[in-house]
């Protein structure tokens, strides 16, 4: 049976009428058409479905839409501003931080969520938060790099 | 998944109101980290799933006498940076820290952890060392258990479909006691091959006063190594003696082999990081084994 919910996702309010099996991945799938965060390995460990959650990174996959009434949620399309990067995004790019982009979205709302309570991360600190983000192309050096860049960049 | 019904009660009581009603159609969610998980591989699928989310009184961390308090529906990242908890329970700290990744931190539940009883999972050894205990609600009121007897077999707790368990409590270690939490694993968002946990306490010259390891990953349950612990009791804390104990602690672990190690690999890595974590405690202490 569905229930309505409210929703706050890239800062806009919206009403869904959801059941409460659907997961917010699915919910931000197909009832929001925000195909950024994946599906990737029904295991709840991959984070390719991340999004932001009230300010923390969470896999999408493991949360249902239901539990996430009242709350708000950052996805990879709400990072770029009127067509501008993200200072994350543009960095990825600058770095060669990614290569297939399965992961990126993941990796990005990530490292957003971390820079965001710790602005001046050391790279172990950088490691360690994305550890729950597995990426199969970059080795991750690339990764690491970018996110320190940009942290460097705000100092 | 099939369809069920979200129910989300306020307090303990009306949880365990709706679970006696329910019964075995229900489940309850905490976190969802692990619960989810397995709804969605169609491993279990209740009918009704009943969201501790907005009990309040679950949750936090606080002091009650030479105790300390830890709410059911703690999330690990809470109880891994808590100053509470690294003053008094240093292994569950650490332990915490190591849970999934930060993102099944961010959501998951020590009370949700306690009770999915996965092996490998991180905090139980930690509590198993720190002689914590749970609280259990149900219909006829509270019980106590010791963290140990919480486990009766593989992903199966002695907590029943009517209940809820509602808090853990750690006791003071002992004064000038040292603990740790290691956690072998080949990806950080593994469960434990191996955990090893110890409470140590060292009096003059290295003396062994007491001692609780606790080992997660080698048996269907979390165990405490009680044959390795008195080997070491009364002892003189040596490279040696960490060794002989952790060469004990394989004897009293069954592990399964499977396609992250084979039980005889596990054995082995039971007496490396029982050793490790004795050396590495020892060290707190300012004594180097």
């Amino acid at each position: 049976m569905k229930t309505p919910i409210e929703l706050k996702v890239n800062g806009e309010l919206f009403k869904l009428e959801v059941e409460p099996r659907r997961l917010l991945l699915e919910a931000l799938h197909d009832d929001l058409g925000l195909t950024g965060a994946r599906r990737g390995c029904d295991d709840g460990f991959c984070g390719a479905c991340t999004v932001i959650l009230d300010g923390k990174a969470v896999h999408s996959c493991s949360v249902l839409a239901v539990a996430a009434r009242g709350k708000e949620v950052i996805t990879v399309e709400g990072l770029a501003r009127n067509g501008q990067y993200h200072p994350l995004q543009a960095a990825f790019v600058e770095h060669g931080a990614l290569q297939c982009g399965y992961c990126t979205p993941g990796m990005l709302l990530t490292a957003k969520a971390l820079l965001d309570k710790n602005p001046q991360p050391t790279e172990l600190e950088v490691r360690t938060a994305i550890s729950g983000n597995l990426c199969r192309c970059t080795g991750y050096k690339q990764i690491v790099q970018a996110i320190l860049s940009v942290a460097r960049k705000k100092s | 998944m099939r369809d069920f019904e979200y129910l989300e009660p306020r307090t303990i009581k009306e949880a365990v109101q709706l679970l006696q009603q329910y019964r075995d159609e229900a489940k309850v969610l905490a976190g969802g980290q692990s619960l989810l998980v397995m709804m969605r591989q169609g491993l279990i699928d209740p009918s009704h799933v009943v969201s501790l989310e907005h009990i309040e009184v679950l949750r936090g961390i606080h002091r009650d006498g030479q105790r300390t308090i830890i709410g059911a529906m703690t999330t690990h990242d809470e109880v891994s940076r808590s100053p509470l908890v690294a003053a008094r329970g240093a292994p569950l700290a650490q332990a915490a820290g190591k849970v999934g990744s930060p993102h099944v931190r961010n959501l998951g539940t020590l009370g949700g952890n306690l009770c999915h009883a996965e092996v490998g999972a991180d905090p139980p050894p930690a509590l198993i060392a720190l002689g914590a205990q749970v609280r259990i609600a149900g219909p006829n009121g509270e019980r106590v258990l010791e963290v140990e007897q919480l486990f009766k077999g593989f992903l199966e707790t002695v907590v029943q479909s009517d209940e809820v368990l509602t808090r853990v409590e750690i006791p003071d270690p002992p004064e000038g006691a040292v603990g740790v939490y290691l956690k072998h694993t080949l990806r950080s968002v593994d469960r434990a091959l191996v955990g090893a946990a110890c409470l140590l306490q060292l009096g003059s010259d290295h003396l062994c006063r007491d001692v609780r390891l606790g080992l997660g990953g080698v048996a269907a349950t979390p165990l405490r190594a009680r044959k390795a612990e008195a080997a070491l009791r009364g002892q003189r804390l040596t490279a040696a003696l960490a060794e002989a104990a952790g060469e004990v602690a394989m004897g009293e672990v069954s592990p399964i082999s499977d396609a992250h190690g084979s039980a005889d690999y596990r054995r082995k890595m039971v007496k490396v990081f029982v050793k490790r974590a004795l050396t590495e405690a020892a060290a707190q202490a300012g004594y180097r084994l």
